[in-house]
């Protein structure tokens, strides 16, 4: 297929990959025992949550981030395992290094998810579809057998979609001209951007499919604001938005759940001191400085609270850090107990650039 | 309690203590202005925040003397917008203030004086005479260096010292740049004696600031004392407190440099033009602009990856010395020619990462450093 542009401009090749059960299959690479079983890997049972569960698991209603307790009630002989990030990011960059040679831009979203634009590597295969089956040979052969699902389209968004079409181990591939078909009868959940919120906000303006909303007028699509075009776009296909090779991060920070809830200064100091750590390290590892820090905490009742003030000057060392998180804390009500805390470097500045260097050596 | 005042005086009195009222939920009180009225006497108009506090006196006819608070921004508001030249006030039961003026009348829910805290007493104080102008400038051409970062209390707020013989000093600095000024304040030969250094918190200074205003208008002569931790000035029947900052100022002496190996003379509204047209091209968060120094030549350069590049040179007759390529944040340059006057400055550097010092031609009464930045 030609993959030509509804709107005229130059046609191209969008393809959105997306590891199949990432995690769990990975361990299942690892250790032949956890094949062919129900596997969760996530946090610990009592408050943990699932951050993946293997296709196995699957069909007892088990998914991502969903409480870990209550996925072993679904399933109590499922083999539940912490994450091990480190390999998932070894296996991560093997794989990333294939897509690499398929597309010269290549945006990964996630360790398992990324956008490649081939527009101008597609030539090289007889079609999409042996694009995609080529992708999909290269990903099993580098990392030893784990799958991947592949969508092929014209925009991000019909890519993104498809890859989820036929999981796992799928390869779907849209033409543009067959983009809006293809998305009619799909639910608006299915539309990026919608979370269940919006999805129910969509969905109480009569628009149940997403061909609903590419058919809706101006009028309809009042209520949800700027949103209300957005949507009507992504719904008719037209998604002109860039494969970006990676994205500047905008802010570098370090948070954690706790295994016990905290509650006062005392008990939060020294897991600021260690986030002040982890982020002036992630700061220098990326060359940048941070401008301001901001404090999350989240409370034992899951409301999230965060407080953030601009730093003396940037920087990318734990001192400062720590000292305005300290500050911080003050804007915080500290007495009831929380669950997570997280500390941010935000206002990333280029370490390279000109930094002002202070009067007093120390005050 | 029953006066009539007039409308114009007491606007004054209003505007004046509008910096001083409180909006903190925690002491709805400190939003009132306290009023006071004495038989035979005139109208006290007094506001605080516990921080800063103005205390003054208008004139009125004081049929029977009493003491309210009231919502100061509102009563400014009304007394403002009042008809007539003179208003008739009279404040009945329940701390209703009425306000008649002409054919208008208001009446405003106040609340009782005793709810408001007790007010500092100058009659403590010994007041010192001092020449009005010299403050004035000293504070003017200083405060803009004032640190705004709360996490350095000591630096919130302009060092202020008598250094004998009549010479004030006032020192400013936010970590980066510093402002320094000295000046003999003595009117009519009044003695100032020696005393240590206090820190004036930025929120007095700024009120301070338009109390000297006022005064220089005025020319009303103005004196200043200190009680407990409270610096006290007296303007024109207004008498300012400023709750000093209890912190140690930084040890400003020894970033001042002593000497330097590279002295330019400048004409000072050019390299003031010149540094906001290269300016524009630095990055806008750090606003560095390149200064690159040359025998005889000086280049001021900008390059923003995101914007692009600017460049500008300027002859700098009588220059000798040596090559030096330094960065400076240049709205703190700008800040120092900015609050200058004189026709010509001097900038005298010495090393790319050691502090610049700029001062006036030929004035040794200011003195400004700013420390360069990293490129």
């Amino acid at each position: 297929m030609p993959l030509d542009a509804a709107d005229g401009s130059p046609p191209r090749v969008i393809v959105h990959a997306d590891m199949d059960a990432f995690y769990a299959s990975v361990e299942q690479l690892d250790d032949p025992a956890l094949r062919g079983r129900p596997l969760l890997i996530g946090g610990p049972v009592e408050r943990g949550v699932v951050a993946t569960a293997s296709y196995e698991a699957r069909p007892y209603g088990v998914g991502s981030a969903m409480p870990m307790a209550l996925a072993l009630r679904r399933i109590p002989h499922a083999v539940v395992l912490r994450p091990r990030f480190e390999r998932y990011k070894e296996v991560s960059r093997q794989v990333m290094a294939v897509f690499a040679t398929f597309a010269p831009e290549v945006e990964s979203l996630s360790l398992d998810e990324a956008f490649l634009d081939a527009s101008t590597t597609a030539d090289r295969f007889a079609g999409p579809a042996a694009l995609g089956r080529a992708l999909k040979d290269a990903v099993r052969a580098a990392t030893g057998g784990l799958t991947v699902s592949v969508g092929v389209s014209a925009t991000k968004f019909v890519a993104k979609v498809a890859s989820d079409f036929h999981k796992p181990d799928g390869l779907t591939i849209v033409p543009p001209g067959e983009a809006r078909a293809f998305l009619a009868p799909l639910s608006v959940s299915r539309l990026w951007g919608a979370g269940p919120k919006t999805a129910a906000r969509i969905e109480a303006l009569g628009l149940r499919t997403i061909g609903q909303v590419a058919a809706a007028d101006d009028t309809t699509l009042a209520p949800l604001g700027r949103l209300g075009p957005h949507f009507r776009d992504l719904a008719r296909a037209l998604d002109p938005r860039p494969v970006v090779s990676h994205r500047e991060p905008k802010s570098i920070g370090w948070e954690r759940t706790l295994t016990t809830d905290v509650r006062g200064r005392a008990a939060i100091e020294p897991i600021l001191e260690t986030a002040a750590d982890e982020v002036a390290r992630r700061l220098q590892r990326k060359g940048r400085l941070a401008g301001g820090a901001r404090v999350k905490l989240k409370s034992a009742d899951f409301r999230i609270t965060t407080r953030q003030c601009a730093l003396t000057a940037p920087t990318d060392a734990a001192p400062p850090l720590l000292a305005a998180a300290r500050r911080l804390l003050d804007g915080f009500e500290l007495e009831q107990p929380y669950r997570l805390v997280g500390l941010t470097g935000y206002d990333l500045v280029p370490a390279r650039a000109p930094v002002q260097l202070p009067l007093f050596p120390r005050i | 309690m029953k006066f009539v005042v007039d409308r114009d005086s007491f606007t004054r009195a209003l505007s004046r203590i509008q910096g001083v009222l409180s909006r903190k939920a925690a002491m709805p009180v400190l939003s009132n202005v306290l009023l006071e009225a004495e038989e035979g006497g005139g109208l006290r108009v007094a506001a605080t925040d516990l921080d800063v506090t103005f205390d003054g006196e208008v004139s009125a006819r004081v049929a029977e003397g009493g003491r309210t608070t009231v919502d100061g921004k509102r009563l400014f508001d009304v007394v403002r917008s009042l008809p007539g030249e003179e208003v008739d006030i009279e404040v009945g039961g329940e701390e209703k203030l009425v306000l008649r003026c002409k054919n208008t009348e208001f009446m405003l829910l106040g609340s009782p004086a005793d709810d408001y805290p007790s007010l500092p007493d100058a009659k403590g104080a010994e007041m010192l005479a001092i020449d009005g102008e010299a403050l004035k400038e000293l504070i003017d051409r200083t405060r803009f260096s004032v640190s705004t970062d709360e996490s350095r209390p000591n630096l919130n707020g302009v060092f202020f010292r008598c250094m004998g013989e009549g010479r004030i000093r006032v020192v400013s600095t936010d970590g980066h740049r510093l402002s320094q000024g000295e000046r003999d304040a003595r009117r009519d030969e009044a003695p100032i004696p020696e005393r240590e250094g206090v820190i004036i918190p930025r929120k007095g200074v700024e009120e301070l600031k338009k109390l000297l205003d006022e005064a220089s208008s005025n020319k009303a002569d103005v004196a200043f004392g200190f009680l407990d931790n409270n610096l006290v000035v007296e303007a024109g029947g207004v008498v300012l407190f400023v709750r000093l900052i209890d912190a140690a100022f930084p040890d400003y002496r020894q970033v001042i440099p002593k000497s330097s190996e590279r002295r330019v003379v400048l004409d000072r509204m050019p390299f003031l033009n010149s540094l906001k047209r290269i300016g524009l091209l630095a990055s806008e968060r750090t606003h560095g602009v390149r200064i690159e120094l040359r025998p005889g030549r000086m280049t001021l350069l900008s390059d923003n990856p995101d914007l692009g590049k600017a460049r500008e040179e300027m002859p700098i007759e009588g220059y000798e010395g040596g090559e030096l390529i330094i960065a400076f944040n240049a709205k703190y340059v700008r800040d120092i020619l900015s609050t200058l006057t004189a026709p010509k400055v001097e900038m005298a550097l010495n090393e790319a990462l050691s502090p610049g010092l700029f001062r006036e031609h030929q004035n040794d009464d200011y003195l400004f450093v700013v420390m360069p930045m990293r490129i």
